[in-house]
């Protein structure tokens, strides 16, 4: 048969030519048949895991309170995230120079450092400091909750990438923008508030979607440090039950729903905001 | 003050954490080639014209990016056995999630540096009686490489940073060896500003280089937080 270039370039929408529903049968049947086979028969068979699904209908408790934890720490982080980012984007492309320095500094450095070491350092680390400044000195006996330190550690983190979101959205206002802003003489403050920021942060909504789905994500590291969220669930009822295989498929089918409502929520946002932007997942 | 500045377990442990760091950076490599390759396997499939292709490729792509990398690597090491029916050793199931949770991730920088090349190009190229390959080799992959360069970077910082979720599953790598010396040393300030110094000091000359690759118009940006 022989193709012309359109057909190969131009990129078809939901299997238009029955020649694509071929393609995907003759393709993806025998992976999958090749998958069931491997499962139920094959290799992996010899293997006699012990299929225990209703223990995640049994400990539904454990899981709720783990998705009610995810979503207090999301909550803060995202209120956190989203002032540091901002004063963060706006400082970074001010034209002081102290205040430029001081969030490329923060950016780069909280970019630079896994979230793991960043959420360790606020926890031990932290507590270290608080006993010499503060315990010992005048006999005190101050704990840092991990709640709060996870917290801290989160929105730092987020903070700093949100930053470079906003940078990018401020650089994208055209310098037109700018220059008629000032030569209608409105101050650097109603600049800001009336031209740049309105346009900037309308840009800014997909990218910043991403950012607050990877909160969702990235609050499973938490577990380490012995928040009580869904993670730390899921393996609590591994520890349990033994049922490990239903247990983190429960957890991962959870951030999975968590995730899919945060994109639900912004494309409420942007529908109410009357946008018609694309967000990226 | 002596309860916290205890910086002599830093060279009394250097070894130790110096066999940390090397397979943090053995963990990166090898999962690095693998992440790669699942990137440019999947990219191409969710950027070709094929809806048979395309449309699986997203549906895979699109769950794992929408799943922690903590819990992947939990469940890559728990649930090999039950799934594959082969139990992998800590190290291989790190580098196994890693490479197919990045993977995912560079799969869309794949595919962003893919459709950066214009269509009309491509239909060109076609059109002067080029095969797939020839295209992808002569017109896509010359441009499409040069505008991922930056993105590509910044996955691979991205990827440096996430070695450290291996040490959930006992792999000792540089971060469980700080928390290993922490446990013993009781050092915790010490031990963790020194690791967040070492990552620091990796990523950030990664990234510079990253930054210098994108001194240019045209070019992807890749500033996910994972």
């Amino acid at each position: 048969m022989r193709v012309g270039a359109a057909a190969l370039v131009r990129r078809r929408p939901w299997f238009e030519t029955p020649g694509d529903r071929r393609a995907f049968l003759l393709v993806w049947g025998p992976v999958a048949a090749f998958v069931v086979w491997y499962f139920f028969f094959g290799p992996r068979a010899q293997y006699d895991y012990n299929w225990r699904w209703p223990v995640v209908w049994q400990y539904r408790g454990f899981l709720l309170r783990g998705v009610g934890t995810t979503l207090y720490i999301f909550a803060w982080s995202l209120a956190f995230s989203l002032v540091l980012g901002l004063c963060c984007g706006i400082g970074r492309s001010t034209g002081v120079r102290w205040v430029r320095a001081l969030s490329t500094g923060y950016v780069e450095v909280f970019r630079n450092i896994p979230l793991l070491v960043q959420m360790w350092w606020a926890y031990f680390g932290l507590q270290q400091i608080v006993n010499a400044a503060l315990n010992e000195p005048f006999g005190l006996r101050i704990l840092v909750p991990s709640t709060v330190a996870c917290i801290l550690a989160l929105s730092l983190y987020t903070g700093a990438y949100m930053g470079e979101v906003v940078r990018s959205g401020i650089r994208s206002i055209p310098r037109g923008q700018w220059e008629a802003a000032t030569s209608t003489g409105l101050s650097r403050a109603q600049m800001w508030r009336h031209v740049v920021l309105p346009q900037a942060l309308v840009i800014v909504i997909p990218p910043m979607a991403s950012e607050v789905l990877n909160i969702v994500k990235n609050s499973a590291v938490a577990m380490t440090i012995a928040i009580t969220d869904l993670m730390f669930y899921s393996q609590k009822i591994e520890e349990e039950t033994f049922a490990g295989f239903e247990a983190y498929t429960a957890g991962t089918l959870l951030f999975l729903l968590l995730t899919l409502l945060t994109v639900g929520a912004i494309y409420l946002l942007q529908w109410l905001l009357g946008l018609k932007v694309r967000t990226a997942g | 003050m002596e309860s916290f500045w205890k910086w002599h377990v830093i060279p009394e442990n250097l070894g130790f954490f110096a066999g940390g760091f090397r397979l943090t950076l053995t963990i990166f490599a090898v999962a690095w080639v693998g992440c790669w390759a699942f990137a440019i396997v999947f990219g191409a499939m969710r950027h070709s014209p094929r809806p048979w292709l395309r449309y699986p490729a997203a549906a895979v792509v699109e769950v794992i990016r929408g799943t922690p990398g903590l819990m992947f690597v939990v469940w890559v090491y728990f649930l090999s056995q039950p799934l594959i029916g082969y139990a992998l050793s800590p190290f291989w199931a790190a580098v196994w999630a890693l490479v197919i949770h990045q993977g995912a991730y560079g799969a869309e920088v794949v595919r962003a540096g893919l459709s950066s090349v214009p269509a009309g190009q491509v239909a060109a190229g076609y059109s002067t009686g080029l095969g797939y390959l020839s295209v992808m080799g002569w017109i896509v992959l010359p441009q499409a490489l040069r505008n991922m360069a930056p993105a590509v970077v910044n996955r691979s910082v991205a990827l440096f940073k996430n070695t450290s979720l291996a040490f959930v599953i006992g792999v000792i790598e540089f971060f469980r060896a700080g928390t290993i010396v922490n446990g013993r040393e009781n050092a915790s300030f010490s031990v963790f500003t020194f690791l967040a110094a070492v990552y620091f000091v990796c990523c950030f000359s990664l990234s510079r280089l990253g930054q210098r690759l994108g001194q240019r118009p045209g070019v992807i940006e890749d500033t996910t937080a994972v």
